[in-house]
């Protein structure tokens, strides 16, 4: 269970540049829940997902998951959090343009205490799941934003998370690979991982997929 | 722990940045080669510059008249050898001989039959010599250099000296010396004694200067300023004196390597400087994805390490192959002549292989692991900032 509890995020707090991006949100998610975090754009919903993913800490309040206070870990178990628990899928997919397609899945396994055998095997079978296998070999700058989008969603369930957070997602594709990540979501909701996808891209209103809709302003939700 | 998976992506990215990666390489190795060649060349020509001093006489008496040196007179080594302390007195006949010819200075050396010689070398020589021989067909054993420079001027059996009184004195090659000290003995013509007086219009009861054996160092200051005090008009010099003028020498010409060093020292701190400063966005972005998918701080900082350890020690140990290859095996040529100087008659002088570990180890503690801090503070200064922070 991803909670909420009266958390404010306040961007270069007492300076000039101050901005506030959330303001006292509070809100939860159940395990297995497939949820849209819909608003406008700078509206808070990438602060929102960076806090589930303990990638920055709230100004107040607490994020709690699975009954673990991850805006109170300190750097490296936030790092260990995530390696275990949380998949990312970046808006702008976040890879490593000069690595290959396997060598950019296979990123986060690095650190781990997997062997290399086992490692070659889950990045195998993720790239199977996406049809890229065929790219293997291919840089990632090589490839068109649709491939990019499906090594990203690679590489963040290449460690198995529970929780998968998609960051607008469809912003950099066309309706059809829009539609692919759609049926994406629901080959990833039947798995039973808990999922939270912010966006302000009409083709997720209205979707059967969601459970649940929480809708953000200004930095507060509505 | 070692990660054998980190280590290897360390190497790809190593390789993804090649061409800037293969620059510092390549400028570290030719600054660790420097600095390995400076120091080799420096510590084996100070071992040479030991065993020179030490082969020095600890006394030569010369006669010194309006400032210029002439010639002694070879009674007086009696008179000092009964100055308390003094072991030995041996007055010694040699010196310059100018070949116009080819511009060269022979070094013409004297030596005698039945007396000791200044140089337990050259008595050495002196026994391998029939000197009856040498005085019925006058012949002389030459240095490897002056054989190659008479071979060249198509003297290759004898050779005509020019008398001060313009008279030939026409002397045989009887055989090439090799000594050990190639820098001492290249130029050498070992003659009997006798010849060699003809040569230089020397009188039978003249000798050029006298060397004074001391039994007790403690004593040698002592003994020369009885000398003095005997001969008011001799200058007298001791080993000691001859030491700080080599040392001098050596320090001026160490200078240069100084030069060559501070250059060398400020080209790697400007690397330094350059990496310390900071990272390329490129570089600050991948730190901030890799901290994002699950990399905690000290995964960053391992893999950074295996990265500039790579490059550090990689230009270590070229740097110094090459500067051992290029001061021992090639006698670190252009280096060498700001050491031995330039002449015609240059030995085929072979640095000594003095392999210094405290050295290496120096070069080694001075460069490596200032490089690895260097490279490593700007990946933490990036890898402790909220990865969010760093990704947007």
């Amino acid at each position: 269970m991803i909670e909420f509890k009266g958390v404010t995020k306040i961007f270069n707090q007492k300076t000039a540049n101050e901005t506030v991006a959330l303001k006292d949100i509070s809100f939860s998610v159940k395990n297995g829940e497939c949820v849209l975090l819909k608003g406008p754009s700078g509206s808070g919903k990438s602060t929102i997902l960076s806090l589930i993913a303990a990638l920055s800490k709230p100004t107040f309040g607490e994020v709690i998951v699975d009954n673990e206070r991850v805006s109170k870990l300190p750097d490296n178990f936030a790092a260990l959090f995530r390696r275990e628990h949380i998949g990312f899928i970046f808006q702008k997919f976040n890879l490593i343009p000069t690595l290959t397609v396997s060598e950019n899945i296979a990123i986060p396994l690095l650190p781990s205490n997997l062997s290399k055998k086992e490692i070659e095997e889950r990045v195998k079978k993720v790239m199977r799941e996406f049809s890229i296998e065929h790219k293997e070999k291919m840089e990632v700058k090589n490839l068109s934003g649709g491939e990019q989008q499906r090594v990203a969603i690679a590489r963040a369930l290449v460690n198995d998370p529970d929780i998968v957070l998609a960051d607008e997602p469809t912003a950099n594709l066309d309706e059809k690979l829009s539609e692919n990540f759609l049926e994406f979501l629901k080959k990833i909701k039947k798995e039973g991982k808990t999922i939270i996808v912010s966006t302000h891209d009409p083709i997720f209103f209205e979707n059967p997929l969601f459970d649940k809709t929480l809708e953000i302003l200004r930095g507060k939700l509505l | 722990m070692f990660n054998v998976l980190l280590f290897e992506y360390s190497i790809n990215s190593l390789k993804r940045r090649g061409v800037k990666n293969l620059f510092v390489l390549i400028i570290f190795s030719l600054l660790i080669f420097i600095l390995s060649s400076i120091f080799f060349i420096s510590a084996s020509l100070r071992e040479e510059l030991i065993s020179t001093v030490d082969a020095l006489p600890d006394i030569i008496v010369s006669k010194i008249k309006a400032g210029r040196q002439y010639d002694i007179e070879t009674d007086r080594s009696e008179e000092i050898l009964q100055i308390p302390g003094v072991e030995d007195t041996i007055p010694r006949v040699w010196g310059y001989y100018y070949y116009q010819k080819a511009g060269v200075n022979f070094s013409v050396v004297g030596l005698k039959e039945f007396e000791n010689n200044y140089k337990k070398e050259f008595d050495k020589i002196a026994q391998d010599i029939d000197f009856t021989e040498l005085r019925e067909k006058p012949s002389m054993i030459v240095g490897a250099g002056v054989k190659r420079v008479l071979t060249a001027n198509y003297y290759k059996e004898y050779f005509n000296f020019v008398k001060p009184n313009g008279d030939f004195q026409r002397v045989y090659i009887k055989g090439v010396f090799k000594g050990e000290n190639e820098f001492e003995t290249n130029d050498i013509i070992f003659l009997d004694e006798e010849i060699a007086r003809k040569i230089f219009g020397m009188e039978e009861d003249k000798a050029t200067d006298i060397v004074v054996k001391v039994a007790n160092p403690a004593e040698v200051q002592t003994i020369a300023k009885k000398i003095r005090l005997l001969y008011p008009d001799t200058r007298v010099i001791t080993k000691n004196d001859l030491k700080v003028s080599y040392q001098n020498i050596f320090d001026y010409k160490s200078g240069i390597f100084l030069a060559l060093f501070v250059v060398a020292i400020f080209t790697f701190f400007m690397i330094v400087y350059d990496k310390i400063s900071g990272l390329t966005s490129e570089e600050k972005k991948e730190i901030g994805i890799l901290k994002a998918i699950g990399w905690r701080i000290e995964d960053i900082l391992k893999e950074k390490f295996y990265e500039a350890f790579i490059i550090s020690i990689t230009a270590f140990l070229i740097g110094v192959t090459l500067s051992l290859a290029f001061v021992y095996i090639f006698d670190a040529p252009l280096i060498r002549d700001i050491f031995t100087g330039y002449s015609v008659l240059k030995p085929p002088f072979k640095i000594p292989f003095v392999f210094d570990f405290q050295t290496v180890a120096l070069i080694f503690f001075t460069t490596v692991p200032v490089y690895i801090a260097a490279c490593i503070i700007p990946s933490w200064k990036t890898a402790t900032l909220e990865a969010d922070e760093v990704i947007r």
